[in-house]
């Protein structure tokens, strides 16, 4: 295991923020952390960076119990903070060289990884201008460079695509794929779902300071993916209409007003919704079907736990 | 020692990219060379003001006045320049999260505290010497009659410059207290202005860094032999504000 979060516990003065909080993650795993804005992500996220302490509870990172390596487990870890800030008037090659120099390296090493790094978050051609000209994508590529400088074995990156154009969301999505096949965990908050969808293999949802659901990708779409068809029917849905409906394949009934969402089993096509609607004999103006994503995993589970 | 190194280097690249170094250049050297000849000057303009008037009264007009005048100005105009300069030197650092990254990235606070202060505490030094020693050439052209030895301006800017190396380490310290660096900045200002009062109670008043002002002022040979200790004790105070710093910032949450 290469990140194991037990019963952590972060309060500041008399608000709980992390409330028991577990998680496992595996060696070269990609972990999509998922949450509310303000749920206590970047708390989790500052905790693992070694950026802030802990309350209660056991952090074990690559088998090193954190509380007793605070200081070694910081070299071994990356961490891009969401908004990464760096000193506006060094050029991100002067950065880089300074963070290589906190860390110890000696000058042909720090010309080697510079030159490696600013390749790989293709900022060579800008390496020699100023970090406060520069636009949030490039700053965030940049973060993504300077938290990889130690050949992390761990990569905590906290919502490194949000508030980027969809240019530069996608460039830093193929970094984070990218760094999946060096072999780097790279444990990921963020509330972009679509993000995670692309490139995680395991899910936590954090919410109310506790993971209410963890689940590898794959096994969490096949328990909850599902087709869902919307039907929009000509006047306001009764009750009486509701309970007719009673067939074993239907999952789950959303009604407002005059539009009802059926989440049904996956081999249920059409032709089934049709003869039940027909059966209904309430006129109807459209119908459609659509897949499930994960955001509806994400608010039905979250909506389950409030 | 890598971070004290690493931090060394940016500090140096701060102080000249964003014209710190400037700015106290010109805070302290502009009075070095406005002092002698306001002094030559003042005679000739009052005279034309107050016609008759004994003018001999009202100011020492000699190098030795101008260079006096000078440390007056240190004290009070040098003083506020440098203190508005450098009171976000952490706790700018601290607000707009810049230590974040270094921090994650096994960053020794010890370091940072002591390579900011190194830097800073070696510029003001030198620019402190530098004007002294443009301060004593000006007013020995503008007043010529009686030449001072450069040796006691030497000695008192060096008295001076330790007196600076203490308002850094206040400095310092208060920008590690708090986050906005304009309450860092008024505290420090507050204590370094209300010292002088300090200096009027006779049996504390040597202990008070403000002594190294009213000493580096006699220009003399004369100095009060509490004054090696009282620079010991000055010391002393900017290791302990120094050590208070670095436990501070070992402490501190940066979210």
């Amino acid at each position: 295991m290469m990140i194991r979060a037990e019963n952590l516990t972060k309060r500041y003065g008399n608000n709980k923020v992390l409330n028991g909080v577990n998680f496992n993650v595996e060696k070269g795993e990609i972990y999509g952390f998922l949450g509310h804005n303000g749920v206590g992500k970047t708390t989790t996220m500052n905790i693992l960076a070694g950026i802030i302490g802990y309350n209660d509870g056991d952090i074990t990172l690559n088998s090193l119990d954190m509380k007793n390596n605070r200081s070694n487990l910081k070299g071994m870890i990356g961490y891009l903070p969401e908004e990464p800030k760096f000193y506006p008037y060094m050029t991100s090659n002067e950065y880089l060289t300074f963070i290589g120099e906190v860390l110890g390296f000696n000058k042909n090493k720090i010309k080697v990884r510079n030159k490696e790094l600013l390749e790989l978050v293709k900022l060579e051609k800008s390496s020699n201008r100023k970090i406060g000209g520069y636009s949030r994508g490039m700053k965030q590529r940049l973060g993504i460079a300077v938290s990889m400088y130690n050949n992390p074995e761990i990569l905590l990156l906290d919502e490194p695509s949000s508030a980027l154009d969809p240019t530069g969301r996608k460039d830093v999505i193929n970094i984070i794929k990218n760094l999946k096949n060096l072999g780097i965990t790279v444990f990921l908050s963020t509330h972009i779902l679509s993000d995670i969808e692309r490139i995680c293999d395991k899910v936590g949802i954090l919410y109310n300071g506790k993971i209410i659901l963890e689940e590898k990708l794959d096994m969490l779409k096949q328990r909850y993916l599902h087709s869902i068809y919307d039907i929009e029917f000509e006047n306001n849905i009764n009750q009486e209409t509701i309970d007719e409906i009673k067939e074993d394949w239907i999952k789950d009934i959303e009604v407002k007003d005059n539009i009802m969402n059926l989440h049904v089993d996956e081999n249920i096509d059409s032709r089934d919704i049709i003869a039940l609607l027909s059966e209904l004999n309430i006129p109807i103006l459209s119908l459609n079907l659509r897949r499930s994503n994960l955001e509806d995993i994400f608010i039905k589970v979250v909506n389950e736990n409030e | 020692m890598n971070s004290f190194t690493a931090y060394i280097k940016k500090e140096y690249m701060e102080g000249i990219r964003n014209f710190k170094f400037l700015i106290i250049a010109l805070g302290i050297i502009l009075f070095a060379l406005l002092d002698p000849l306001m002094l030559k000057l003042l005679p000739h303009i009052l005279e034309n003001q107050a016609p008759g008037m004994d003018l001999s009264q009202l100011a020492n007009y000699t190098q030795e006045g101008a260079i006096q005048n000078y440390m007056q100005n240190l004290f009070q105009i040098s003083n506020l320049v440098i203190v508005l300069t450098l009171m976000g030197l952490l706790s700018e650092e601290i607000k707009n999260k810049t230590l974040i990254i270094p921090y994650s990235n096994k960053v020794n606070i010890n370091g940072i505290v002591l390579a900011k202060y190194i830097v800073y505490a070696g510029a003001i030094f030198i620019i402190i010497l530098i004007g002294f020693l443009i301060n004593y050439y000006y007013s020995k052209l503008l007043f010529p009659e009686e030449i001072i030895n450069i040796g006691r301006v030497l000695k008192s800017s060096s008295i001076f410059g330790v007196y600076f190396l203490f308002n850094l380490s206040l400095v310092l310290l208060m920008s590690s207290l708090f986050r906005k660096s304009i309450a860092a900045g008024i505290l420090s200002l507050s204590i370094i202005y209300l010292s002088p009062a300090i200096g009027m109670i006779e049996k504390i008043s040597k202990f008070s860094p403000y002594y190294l002002v009213n000493q580096a002022n006699i220009l003399s040979d004369n100095y009060d032999s509490f004054l090696n200790k009282s620079i010991l004790l000055t010391f002393i105070y900017i290791f302990i504000f120094i050590g208070i710093t670095i436990y501070r910032m070992n402490k501190i949450e940066l979210d």
